[in-house]
């Protein structure tokens, strides 16, 4: 099953688009957009800040979760196992931290949506790198949304 | 028991003690916890390098459990205790892995911060994390670049640091400034002399700099550090008092396009031995030595790792064969080592890893104790086989 979904995954890379997973962040970012590598820092978690100074909270879905996978490839360009690799590498040197993970997309929505300078994903949006803002504080799933 | 037990419950104490002191709201993503055990078995032929006399061992346990404390967006305190037992070459016990606060300072491009406490050694792409099973390439690192014998004396820096990540093209460039001690045991003693009971090492000033850099598909690594030790003998011990001294550079570079990653890393050092086996008379004895390995492996569907790799290094340069040491008694293979492995990791879950591998060696210049050789116990041609179940864990 998982290597049928890897190999799913890598055919949605040559297909671009039609699965793409959708960035959002907290309304508190003023951003209009972020360029791919910027992206793929942040979940690489070597761009801490964003530009006004604010610290960049980073939240994912499990690693085998099929958003996950969707994002890692169509997203970062990136296979899921080079980005775990990364964070291990710098949670057990010491020098830095993971992501937080969440269980499920109403999750990732809330949380976006509640903490100031947080970045996640979820599904649907068929544009490759749209940002979308959540509502600060309080929002619940459906004020997250758009 | 190690002494430094108190140390670790020093550690735990102050992160429990430090959030309630400050009356800080624990926020869920302020806190996080991580850690992992593995459990590994070795056997040896021709050799008792890790294994000792019966020839194999499953004393190979490690484990570590690692806190991280943010109570702002700057400033972070870490800790983590660690638990290892590695055959014959590191005995079991608990210790403080690294315990720091740091600083960071946000500026245009990217961040410069300030560290201080006990940390771990960037050196090279995997000193940092070549106790954690998850983190190294393999069971067992290349040990012509990160040599088991030298672990203790290279791992652990007390002191300060300044470092920084900027971004840098498609990438980002990291560096570290350090200066401190690195930190001693009773391991390395009896790795490099034989036995504590003929006396011990102490640090005695380590200064050193990395800088490196990464995007998707490459990673580049600049090391150099400078580690001073004393050698303090016991009587009737056969060494005298003396001082070591090692200068390192490490130049790494890895390249990754689809499913291949390719590796390879290359140390050069000059090691400055004054007393502890050389004769007053001689002065300061300077040894230069190098290593390399070139490490090639695939990412198949399935979350499995197979890798070969090739690890060469010689103990000094100028005798890369070991003719020279033939003179002095001892054979020439103690001069050289180069291992052939092939391995394989496997990732049944996320959480789940099981890693296996074969070495093929000729030579033994990383054979333990180093400056006694056994040619009764170690053969020129021989081979080592391990294998490790992993399981990692985060709060």
């Amino acid at each position: 099953m998982r290597r049928l979904s890897t190999w799913m995954c890598l055919l949605g890379l040559c297909c671009a688009n039609v699965f793409a997973a959708q960035v959002i962040v907290n309304s508190s970012v003023e951003i209009a957009n972020i360029s791919p590598k910027d992206l793929k820092l942040i979940f690489a978690m070597q761009k801490l800040y964003w530009s006004d100074g604010q610290k960049i909270h980073v939240f994912v879905l499990p690693s085998n979760s099929p958003i996950h996978e969707e994002f890692c490839y169509q997203q970062l360009e990136m296979m899921p196992y080079v980005l775990r690799h990364r964070w291990d590498r710098l949670v057990f040197s010491g020098v830095g931290e993971r992501p937080v993970t969440l269980d499920s997309e109403a999750q990732m929505r809330e949380k976006v949506a509640s903490t100031p300078g947080a970045i996640g994903y979820v599904s649907g949006g068929g544009g490759a790198l749209a940002v979308e803002a959540g509502i600060e504080r309080q929002g619940g799933q459906d004020e997250a949304e758009h | 028991m190690k002494p430094n037990i108190s140390r670790l419950v020093q550690a735990v104490m102050l992160s429990m003690a430090l959030p309630a002191a400050l009356s800080m709201p624990a926020q869920a993503n302020q806190w996080q916890v991580n850690g992992f055990v593995g459990q590994g078995y070795v056997a040896a032929d021709g050799s008792e390098f890790i294994v000792g006399e019966p020839g194999d061992t499953f004393d190979v346990t490690e484990a570590a459990l690692h806190l991280s404390w943010r109570p702002d967006e700057n400033l972070r305190l870490a800790g983590a205790a660690r638990y290892r037992q590695w055959g014959n070459l590191d005995e079991s016990g608990l210790s403080v892995d690294y315990l720091f606060a740091e600083y960071k300072f946000i500026l245009e491009q990217g961040y410069l911060g300030a560290r201080g406490g006990l940390f771990k050694s960037e050196a090279g792409f995997y000193t940092s994390t070549r106790d954690v099973s998850f983190t190294r390439p393999g069971i067992m690192l290349p040990q012509s670049v990160y040599s088991d014998y030298l672990r203790d004396a290279l791992l652990h820096i007390t002191g300060g640091e300044l470092f920084g990540g900027h971004p840098v093209f498609d990438g980002s460039l990291e560096w570290h400034l350090t200066l401190g001690d690195a930190q001693t045991s009773d391991d390395l003693t009896r790795n490099v002399v034989g036995s504590e009971a003929f006396g011990r090492f102490d640090a005695d000033g380590y200064w050193g700099a990395d800088l490196e850099y990464q995007d998707d598909s490459l990673r580049l690594g600049l090391t150099y550090f400078d580690a001073k030790s004393r050698y303090q003998s016991h009587l009737g011990g056969p060494f005298a008092d003396g001082s070591l001294r090692s200068k390192h550079w490490i130049v790494s570079a890895q390249y990754r396009v689809n499913f291949l990653e390719i590796t390879s890393e290359y140390l050069h050092w000059d090691r400055y031995v004054g007393g502890v086996f050389v004769p007053p008379e001689l002065g300061i004895l300077e040894v230069r030595g190098y290593g390399y390995y070139l490490d090639v492996r695939g990412y198949l569907p399935g979350d499995v790792e197979l890798f070969v790799r090739y690890d060469h290094q010689v103990l000094d340069e100028s005798d890369p064969d070991g003719d020279k040491l033939v003179a002095t008694g001892v054979p020439g293979y103690f001069g050289y080592a180069h291992d052939w492995t092939i391995g394989t990791r496997w990732l049944p879950t996320k959480d789940w890893m099981v890693a296996a591998e074969y070495h093929k060696i000729d030579g033994a210049a990383w054979v333990t104790p180093i400056l006694l050789p056994n040619p009764a116990v170690q053969d020129e041609d021989w081979s080592l086989f391990a294998i490790e179940i992993s399981y990692k864990f985060q709060w």
